[in-house]
């Protein structure tokens, strides 16, 4: 008897053991296939035109990162309680849009792109590790950064607004992301060259009216690379110039200056952006007319409203167009505050040039206007000679390459009518940082002309009368009485 | 197989003949009727109605898996039918699969008749009363596949949930119980714990890997995951696992 039960007993030990066991293999392939799934997936949008995929242009640029040297992408958007539709619809694209980013990232279970959320509030310990390491100080915003560098994109950059009414008609994130992951990958820092041998502005110089020591210690925190260039010394353009910058020259650049830049600007497609002053001759006419940009000897007048403005000589310029280098001034309006300015515009008598394109960016009001006999000024009012306003103060030319319609960005040149506004006493108002920002970034394509355009945001209407929305809900209401119904017939078949 | 053959047919013809499962489809279907009426009023909207339709799908889960799965296994132990169906060349994975096909099929059925609301809706409409289609295939299929999908974990769940008492209302209770953690714990966790203030940052991958919302919201806008399938799949073995080696332990009690 004893040693049946004995038997029994082992029989039920030996049971529970196997039951263990099963328990413990379901859950490590439970643990095991998930571990897998998590590591390797994929992603089918079945929509028709792929709406919710990345361009094919932005899984381009992921597929070369290079995986040792992942991006990370920091939000801190923020949930409030008091958050607009238009807040919680940012965050909500950027939520379904960064999805793609890690899948795209992801290849043969290795991250390229990581994603975090980090609320700045519940998260103190994180938060203060973000603001000591990328000196984060705004919450809203999405940081992406690789290795040192870095770009901080802020929610509102996000939306695509209506130019007049302000309405929300779309998401920039894919361009903004891509370019800017585009900008934290790259490996070498930007050359830009700043001319001098004609009084410009003095990279150098802490002097508030012909410094510009604000200025390039801006640009060099954003990994450029800053270097004074003579270039009746050097006699060449060098050859690793991404940009060349010409700030405020006091006297006229020789024949062969002109040449070196023309030829820099055409045939190595290079970049140059001027900021001239009224008052001074600058010798680079030749090289305008070649671009399509007008130049005149005129000084813009403006009845200022502003009276702080007005006070100091400064114009408050408000005017700007839907350019990559004004576009997200304009959109957070601010305005930029330039000096004494000359007007620049598009020459509307340069020979016709398909492959050359000439947009004017920055516009006074209205009301001023261009003064022809700026130096003997002594009145206040337009003559016959004058220009009336608005009038453009900045204008960029920019050249298509290429041919059997495929164009390729080629040279550009940018003029600003002022120089005043990159000075160091006035480089930190208003709009003017995030103009040379923009106008530096545009010209060395970290904004690469991405072709992506903003993602439309779509709102769904359905317009019916009273009418017709009871006799839909009725109709509607057959389904479940049509089970019922069935259910009662072949309850009733079943019986008889 | 053929067990498991058997054992379907009967529970699919006990199911169809019950006049339970008829008044469990009507209620079912007049919820949905609500939530689609509710869809509807509450436009315009940022996402289509569809969309926003299978947005709801916890609601009528919560409620209809314990209904369909409560009396599987339970009764069988009340009654003390198991043991006689165990006397028979049928395995507990043959009994065990068995019901969970039954159910699984009919919980698919249940939702394929919710489609009928946005049929119905794109028939009724009057054109040009709607920017945009009601029969819009992508978020049909992906909101389907979603609901398809996670319904394997879910139906499992119930199944397990009847291995474990003899009682039918202890099984819906512990069901719906679990359904309302697996669905609901995260958001509840998200939004009114200090969870992302404790959480470590190596866990969000995790987190964010289970959570049953945010894949909803892509198969609902027609993005197609492999994650949720494993998952939701690999749980279901586990789950239906799980209660075979239940069975199978009762059964030699």
């Amino acid at each position: 008897m004893s040693t049946e039960q004995g038997d029994f007993r082992k029989i039920r030990r030996l049971e529970s053991s196997n039951a263990f066991l099963q328990v413990l293999l379901l859950l490590a392939i439970l643990l095991g296939m998930n571990y897998l799934a998590a590591r390797f997936y994929t992603r089918t949008d079945l929509t028709r035109s792929n709406e919710h995929s990345l361009s094919l242009e932005t899984r381009a640029y992921i597929e070369k990162i290079d995986p040792e040297n992942p991006v990370r992408i920091i939000v801190t958007l923020l949930a409030k309680p008091n958050d607009t539709d238009e807040e919680i619809q940012t965050r909500l694209e950027v939520e379904k849009i960064l999805r793609e980013y890690a899948y795209h990232g992801n290849r043969q279970g290795t991250a390229r792109i990581i994603v975090e959320y980090v609320d700045v509030f519940r998260q103190r310990e994180r938060a203060r590790e973000l603001a000591m390491e990328y000196n984060i100080q705004q919450g809203d915003s999405i940081l992406i950064t690789s290795g040192e560098r870095k770009r901080l994109i802020p929610a509102s950059h996000l939306r695509a607004l209506q130019e007049r009414s302000g309405v929300l008609v779309g998401f920039r994130g894919e361009e903004l992301f891509t370019s800017a992951i585009l900008h934290v990958t790259r490996k070498e820092k930007d050359k830009v060259y700043i001319l001098d041998g004609h009084g410009e502005l003095l990279l150098d110089s802490a002097d508030p009216e012909r410094g510009m020591t604000e200025a390039s210690a801006f640009l060099m925190k954003r990994n450029i690379e800053l270097e004074p260039l003579n270039l009746l010394l050097a006699r060449k353009v060098p050859a690793d110039a991404r940009l060349v910058i010409i700030a405020s020259p006091q006297s006229e650049f020789s024949e062969n200056e002109v040449i070196l830049l023309k030829d820099y600007l055409r045939k190595r497609n290079g970049r140059v952006l001027v900021c001239l002053d009224p008052y001074f001759k600058h010798g680079l006419e030749d090289l305008f007319r070649d671009w399509g940009i007008d130049v005149q000897d005129k000084l813009v007048m403006e009845p200022s409203a502003d009276r702080q403005a007005a006070q100091s000589g400064a114009t408050l310029i408000r005017e700007f167009a839907n350019h990559q280098i004004t576009r997200t001034i304009g959109a957070s309006h601010i305005p930029v505050l330039m000096g004494a300015c000359r007007p620049v515009q598009a020459d509307l008598g340069a020979p016709l040039d398909e492959s050359l394109r000439v947009t004017s960016i920055l516009r006074t009001k209205e009301q001023s206007w261009a003064e022809t006999d700026y130096r003997k000024l002594e009145k206040s009012l337009p003559g016959p000679r004058d220009i009336p306003g608005p009038i453009s103060i900045a204008a960029v030319a920019e050249r298509q390459i290429g041919q059997q319609g495929i164009n390729i960005a080629g040279g550009r040149l940018t003029v600003f009518g002022d120089s005043n506004w990159i000075s160091n006493a006035w480089f930190n108002r208003r709009g003017n940082r995030e103009l040379l920002h923009n106008s530096v970034f545009w010209n060395l394509d970290r904004y690469t002309s991405l072709n992506i355009p903003p993602r439309p945001l779509k709102e769904y209407e359905l317009t019916l009368d009273a009418e017709e929305f009871s006799s839909l809900r009725g109709r509607l209401l057959l389904l479940p009485l049509g089970i019922l119904v069935l259910g009662g017939i072949c309850i009733w078949s079943r019986r008889h | 197989m053929r067990s498991f053959r058997a054992i379907l047919r009967q529970e699919i013809f006990v199911l169809l003949i019950s006049p339970a499962t008829y008044v469990a489809g009507f209620l079912f279907l007049l919820l949905m009727w609500m939530v689609f009426w509710q869809v509807l009023k509450e436009m315009p909207s940022d996402d289509l109605p569809v969309s926003s339709f299978f947005q709801m799908f916890w609601l009528p889960v919560l409620f209809m898996v314990p209904l369909l799965t409560m009396r599987s296994i339970a009764e069988e132990r009340r009654l003390g039918t198991l043991e006689s169906i165990l006397t028979t060349p049928t395995t507990p994975l043959a009994i065990v699969a068995g019901k969970f096909a039954a159910a699984y099929i009919l919980f698919l059925i249940f939702w394929l008749l919710s489609l009928g609301y946005p049929i119905l809706a794109a028939l009724q409409v009057p054109e040009g009363s709607a920017t945009f289609s009601f029969m819009e295939l992508s978020p049909l299929i992906g909101g389907f596949m979603f609901v398809a999908v996670s319904g394997t974990t879910y139906v499992a769940a119930g199944i397990f949930a009847s291995s474990l008492t003899r009682s039918q209302l202890v099984a819906a209770m512990l069901c719906f119980a679990v359904l309302f953690i697996v669905i609901l714990g995260e958001q509840i966790l998200f939004t009114y714990s200090g969870l992302p203030e404790t959480m470590p940052e190596r866990w969000q991958p995790l987190v964010e890997y289970v959570r049953t919302f945010r894949q909803l919201e892509d198969f609902s806008r027609g993005i197609l995951d492999t994650r949720p399938f494993v998952l939701y799949f690999s749980n279901a073995i586990v789950l239906l696992g799980l209660a075979v080696v239940i069975v199978e332990r009762k059964a030699t009690r």
